[in-house]
């Protein structure tokens, strides 16, 4: 039974062959297999292949070279050895330009392929077997083999049909991508679910074909190779085209699974105490998390201008932790519920002065990046507490969020609000809003009154004593006024509220009070 | 968050029966202090009172979290908020803390105690007891997906710390005319 070497070679995976030189566009055709250089000639056309180390000495001798040359049945040579170039580069060179195909396949297994008389021997079931070769011997490996065996130009386009990836011989690429940019519009109409490796120029002469890789119907790439090869070169460049589509999808799948996995420990390191640190520390380490070292936890609200149409968190995360790798700072950051997350790690021995100083220096260079990377947006900064134990993680995040929350309402003029400076206030959160105006009313309700009808800025005026420590030059420049009108005020202000704004016990309540009044009528509290 | 579990309450459809109330402490055995409570307002004279069922609402931001000491409170990744009572000091902080007064000291175990929207249920494929026991509908669970708009009932409230918890819960407000009590 008359078979065609490279039909067959269609049935053994891709990743298992090895080309020395091209093999002949036309079939060569062979009815015997032979694993045994003979002592004459064949009788029929006949494939050798040497499988065994004594077969491959004599085949390495020149002279045997020379001798089975001449026997015009041998239609070529399979090798099938452990050992990768296992022939002489001599005795190569001289099949190549005798015209002798060589293959080589690396495994035994495949052999059954040339023997085998009744049946396909390569079934979809090996599809799985075929698919992990190839993402082991990789894209760019196996296509060289074949553009190798082709003798012929292999180019590969990305989704816009741009030049990712080419081999072949210099002119003949040259050509190949002139011939792609002239014909964008044949690439275009390319695009579409099913592979086609027929699809022609329209209304030009067709130089090239385009292989398309299409994955899932979600991703068309291309591979293009000359037009004028072959029934078994095109099947085998259909096969790689597939083979490349199941990889990515088997890649993207990969990826997908690993951001899903890391969403979840995400989610489980702020709203969740992992059962173990050993554990956490472990999942952490699959991104190069280090947490085995306490860590700061800042929550970042990115404000966004109103024409603004959204904003990629994870372009500003990546941003960011490019800037810290560059300068060798352990940050992490990633976006999580519409906001930014950052992780300062900080294992240091310091004061709790100290820690909170460097946790602070940290958020405003934080700000000052983020500032020059994204100039039309504001960044509002909420830092949680500092815990020695990263287990406790949770906590700290629910404190920034706690803190960005108040802190824009009480402390204005800022933008980074450590949970600490929220003080007493963190107490009134919890109180009844009813309580909390009563007091207020109790300190402010006559200047509040005095304010409405009679247009006076009691208010005003005490939120710049405070703001200001009563430093009378101060205050009277930040209200434009003359110092003996405000002298003027502020006897007023201690007449109408009974309060002694020198004495520290009685100045303390009513900055109470305004604080209140600050929280109720979510009026940004001047206070430093 | 892959979604939350958000109990909705219709207040057209609670007839104030507590069978909710009751469904809970039968199937946890509680005493003393129950998950579930159903509050009566009568806030507007001449109209019909409103009835409430609360229990813990598995906020979006606990404050339970925070001010726990021993990191007992969790949040899963269904949103429910839970409550490891193993380590638990009942050092009473989370019950002065929640503005929903969810979680209680279970006088039988002196530890904090709150609901947990029957996790091992919803584990199962169920719904929580109190819903299931419902006979009127008026309790039911709702899942609310990352992306959807999170309900602000509670939301603005009488007490500050409530605009930061997010409370979960979504409220069917009473109108007027017959209602029909069929269960839907």
């Amino acid at each position: 039974m008359k078979k065609s070497l490279q039909d067959l070679l269609f049935h053994i995976p891709l990743h298992q062959l090895t080309f020395y030189f091209s093999l002949p566009k036309q079939p060569l055709f062979f009815e015997s297999v032979a694993f045994a250089l003979p002592e004459g000639k064949f009788a029929d056309p006949t494939l050798l292949i040497i499988n065994r180390y004594d077969e491959l000495k004599k085949l390495n001798n020149i002279s045997t070279a020379h001798r089975i040359l001449q026997d015009l049945n041998l239609t070529g040579i399979v090798l099938c050895l452990e050992e990768q170039n296992p022939v002489e580069q001599e005795i190569i060179n001289l099949f190549r330009e005798c015209c002798l195909p060589v293959v080589q396949v690396n495994d035994r297994h495949s052999l059954k392929t040339f023997v085998q008389n009744d049946r396909c021997p390569f079934a979809y079931g090996n599809i799985s077997v075929e698919l992990y070769g190839f993402m082991q011997k990789g894209f760019v490996n196996t296509a060289s083999q074949l553009a190798l065996a082709f003798d012929a130009p292999l180019l590969y386009l990305d989704e816009q049909n741009h030049l990712m990836w080419h081999t072949g011989k210099e002119d003949e690429v040259r050509e190949a991508v002139r011939w792609v940019n002239t014909h964008r519009r044949v690439l275009d109409e390319a695009e579409g679910p099913i592979s086609s490796p027929e699809a022609k120029a329209a209304g030009g002469k067709k130089e090239f074909d385009i292989y398309s890789i299409n994955v899932a119907g979600k991703l068309i790439q291309k591979l293009v190779a000359p037009a004028g090869l072959s029934g078994w070169q095109k099947r085998m460049l259909d096969k790689l085209a597939g083979l490349t589509a199941l990889m990515l999808q088997t890649e993207g799948m990969f990826l997908e699974q690993q951001q899903q996995f890391k969403e979840h420990f995400i989610y489980d390191l702020l709203y969740h105490k992992f059962e173990s640190k050993k554990v956490m520390v472990k999942q952490a380490k699959s991104w190069g998390w280090n947490l085995e070292t306490p860590h700061h936890l800042l929550v970042v609200d990115v404000i966004l201008p109103e024409a603004a149409d959204g904003l990629q968190l994870d372009r500003i995360c990546a941003y960011l932790e490019n800037t810290w790798a560059e300068a060798g700072k352990p940050y992490i950051a990633f976006p999580f519920q519409d906001q930014i997350i950052v992780l300062v790690e900080d294992g240091e021995k310091r004061t709790v002065n100290g820690r909170k100083k460097f946790i602070l220096n940290a958020a405003a260079e934080l700000e000052k990046e983020l500032a020059k990377q994204l100039p039309e947006f504001q960044f509002q900064i909420g830092i949680g507490k500092w815990y020695k134990d990263t287990l406790y993680l949770n906590k700290s995040y629910q404190e920034a969020k706690l803190a960005l929350k108040f802190g824009k309402l009480w402390l204005e003029g800022r933008s980074i609000f450590h949970i600490n400076d929220l003080g007493v206030l963190r107490l009134l959160i919890h109180v009844h809003e009813e309580i909390l105006a009563d007091y207020c009313e109790e300190y402010l309700s006559q200047l509040r009154e005095s304010d409405k009808t009679q247009g006076t800025e009691y208010i005003k005026t005490l939120k710049a004593y405070i703001e200001h420590r009563g430093a009378t030059g101060e205050i009277s420049e930040a209200l434009f006024i003359h110092p003996n009108t405000l002298r003027n005020r502020t006897k007023k202000i201690e007449e109408m509220t009974g309060i002694d704004l020198q004495d520290p016990q009685e100045f303390m309540n009513l900055i109470v009070a305004l604080k209140i009044y600050s929280l109720l009528h979510h009026e940004p509290f001047p206070f430093k | 968050m892959t979604y939350q579990l958000v109990f909705t309450i219709d207040f057209n459809r609670c007839i104030n029966c507590k069978t909710c109330e009751m469904a809970c402490n039968s199937y946890y055995g509680l005493t003393g202090a129950h998950r579930r409570n159903v509050l009566t307002f009568d806030n507007e004279p001449g109209k019909p009172p409103v009835h409430l069922s609360m229990s813990c609402n598995h906020c979006k931001n606990p404050i339970c979290v925070s001010v726990c000491p021993e990191n007992n409170f969790q949040k899963r990744r269904d949103g429910i908020v839970v409550h490891e009572a193993n380590h638990c000091r009942a050092c009473t902080r989370c019950i002065t803390a929640c503005p929903f007064q969810a979680p209680k000291l279970n006088p039988l175990t002196n530890r904090a105690d709150k609901c947990n929207f029957c996790v091992e249920r919803i584990d199962e494929g169920l719904k929580p007891v109190c819903v299931e026991n419902c006979v009127t509908a008026a309790l039911s669970v709702m899942t609310l997906h990352a992306g959807e708009p999170r309900p602000d009932s509670l939301k603005h409230a009488d007490i500050p710390l409530m605009s930061y918890t997010e409370p979960s819960i979504f409220l069917t407000i009473k109108r007027p005319g017959k209602i029909y009590l069929r269960k839907g």
